[in-house]
């Protein structure tokens, strides 16, 4: 078996937190002792509930932050910043608002590449297409809607042709419908391009929709609590896959885990309360 | 004094109007907004005592500005005034741009320099006068430095208030995407930070005359201020309307341009 494109080694995270209560400095335990490993060109949902750790363990594939013990590889090589073989798209887009949806793109290929300007233009204008965004090019994101320019956002993560893509709960502040669409556009990029994908959200039914693999989190302190392979997966052209009593079946699973999980976090807040 | 209450109002009138919209007001409209203006001095021209002491008609101004132009002495004023006025709006943008930066990014910066910053703000322009005049004697270092001094915090504050605004993931996207420390600073923060030195440069040009024409009367300028005192005791009242009209219509230019330009930026940065 060739090396895993991602893996996730025995990584823990701990910060410096001063406590609400006594007013100390204490340590958080963010994550403790996480590992998996990514194949390449594989989807893998990861999904917890807030404060599980799983936008610290996305920072750190991307290189943004450093690991307290244990380490992250790409291609067997460990991560030590970012790089441009990683492409992430933010929750709030994080776009340039005096450069127009094709500048925003160009904006990502003047550093990550070589290209001359007519070069990265094209191909700036060619990935813009690919999110559906032509004709809107020359508009600045004060003038898209949310779910535009989280399209811009993912086309300028792609047009950097990264290995992998890191979304930290790209729809998560968009409205019902236009998340519907943009998760089957997702597939459809990730099929055309065989990026490998990690997806972070809070939704369950997002998870079990996108993912080839979903690894549920548990919070406090932050681990992965289970990985579950969805079998018809990304890989179906299926439309109403999620009307399917598999997809029941499944997003049935994740919450029962979800569930106990709170379940076990308030016992052991009372049970700290009566000390 | 009405002349100078209708220009000064028209002057006010034109400047909120710009800013509120985002519409830029059209020549026809601002010519429309001046009729008051106009009558005032044709019924002044018309009505008035061509041989008045204090309310000399706006003829006789005109007398005024070719003679003292013809004689040198208004030319090297403004030159100076304009200069002083340039120099310390430059300075005070780029030094006030510098800091605010620095301040906003960096607490233990911000805490280091927050204790001077305060008792220099505090302190009022014409009290600086004396002490630079005698640190540089009566030179437009001097003027200029009393510029920033006074002038150089509505930028300063309003970087450093936008510096500590800009969003972690638009910082964090640069690092992601590979730039330098130097194209980060460059590309992504110097940009956002655009809008700030606008709205503090717009508030320096409006204040800048006001300062340049302090130090002047308090006696420590060779400027446009300056000529107006000596006008005055001279009891040439003509030459003192003319000039009041000359730093009117440079306060007005100047505000026209800095908010044209203002408006662009805003419009242009919303996001």
């Amino acid at each position: 078996m060739s090396t895993p494109k991602i893996e996730i080694d025995r990584v823990g995270q701990t910060f410096r937190v001063r406590s609400q209560e006594t007013g100390r400095e204490q340590d958080f335990v963010a994550l403790d002792n996480v590992s998996t490993t990514v194949r390449a060109g594989e989807f893998l949902t990861i999904v917890g509930p807030s404060g599980c750790g799983k936008s610290t363990l996305l920072d750190l594939i991307s290189g943004l932050t450093t690991p307290t013990s244990g380490e992250v590889r790409i291609n067997g090589r460990r991560v030590e910043g970012p790089g441009t073989d990683r492409g992430v798209v933010f929750q709030q887009y994080a776009l340039l608002p005096w450069r127009t949806a094709l500048g925003n793109v160009e904006f990502a290929l003047e550093s990550a590449t070589d290209l001359g300007r007519k070069e990265r233009r094209a191909r700036a204008r060619d990935y813009l297409q690919l999110v559906g965004l032509e004709g809107f090019e020359n508009r600045r994101p004060g003038e898209l809607s949310g779910g535009m320019k989280q399209r811009v956002a993912i086309a300028r993560s792609l047009a950097c042709e990264p290995e992998v893509l890191l979304m930290d709960e790209p729809f998560g502040a968009l409205d019902a419908q236009t998340r519907e669409s943009l998760q089957e556009e997702l597939l459809q990029i990730w099929r055309r391009t065989r990026t490998t994908i990690v997806f972070i959200t809070h939704g369950i039914d997002e998870a079990v929709y996108l993912g080839q693999r979903v690894a549920v989190m548990s919070a406090h302190p932050g681990r992965i609590r289970e990985e579950l392979a969805i079998p018809f997966s990304a890989e179906s052209d299926d439309d109403d896959v999620r009307a399917t009593a598999e997809f029941a079946h499944y997003r049935h699973q994740i919450w029962t885990l979800l569930r106990h999980d709170q379940q076990a976090a308030a016992d052991r807040a009372e049970e700290a309360a009566h000390v | 004094m009405t002349a100078v209450t209708e220009k000064r109002a028209a002057a006010r009138a034109a400047a909120p109007a710009t800013r509120r919209s985002g519409l830029s007001i059209t020549p026809l409209t601002f010519v429309i907004g001046l009729t008051p203006l106009v009558l005032v001095l044709v019924g002044w021209q018309v009505f008035g005592d061509p041989v008045d002491f204090t309310f000399p008609p706006p003829s006789t101004w005109w007398e005024a500005t070719k003679l003292m132009w013809a004689s040198g002495e208004l030319p090297t004023a403004l030159t100076r005034t304009l200069w002083t006025f340039a120099l310390g709006l430059v300075f005070s943008v780029v030094l006030g741009t510098a800091l605010g930066w620095l301040i906003g990014a960096s607490k233990t910066v911000d805490r280091a320099l927050s204790p001077l910053l305060d008792f220099f703000r505090s302190m009022p322009s014409p009290a600086i006068v004396p002490v630079a005049t005698i640190v540089f004697g009566v030179t437009i270092r001097m003027s200029v430095v009393v510029m920033v001094l006074a002038l150089i915090w509505p930028v300063l504050l309003a970087v450093a208030s936008s510096r500590q605004n800009i969003p972690t993931v638009r910082l964090e996207m640069g690092r992601v995407l590979g730039l330098s420390g130097f194209d980060r600073m460059r590309k992504v923060v110097l940009p956002s930070l655009l809008p700030a030195v606008m709205t503090g440069t717009r508030v320096v040009v409006s204040q800048g005359f006001v300062v340049a024409l302090l130090i002047d009367i308090i006696g420590a300028g060779a400027g446009i201020g300056r000529l107006l005192v000596v006008r005055q005791q001279s009891f040439d009242a003509a030459a003192v309307w003319a000039l009041l009209v000359i730093i009117g219509l440079a306060g007005l230019v100047a505000n026209l341009l800095v908010s044209a330009l203002d408006n662009r930026v805003q419009r242009g940065w919303r996001s």
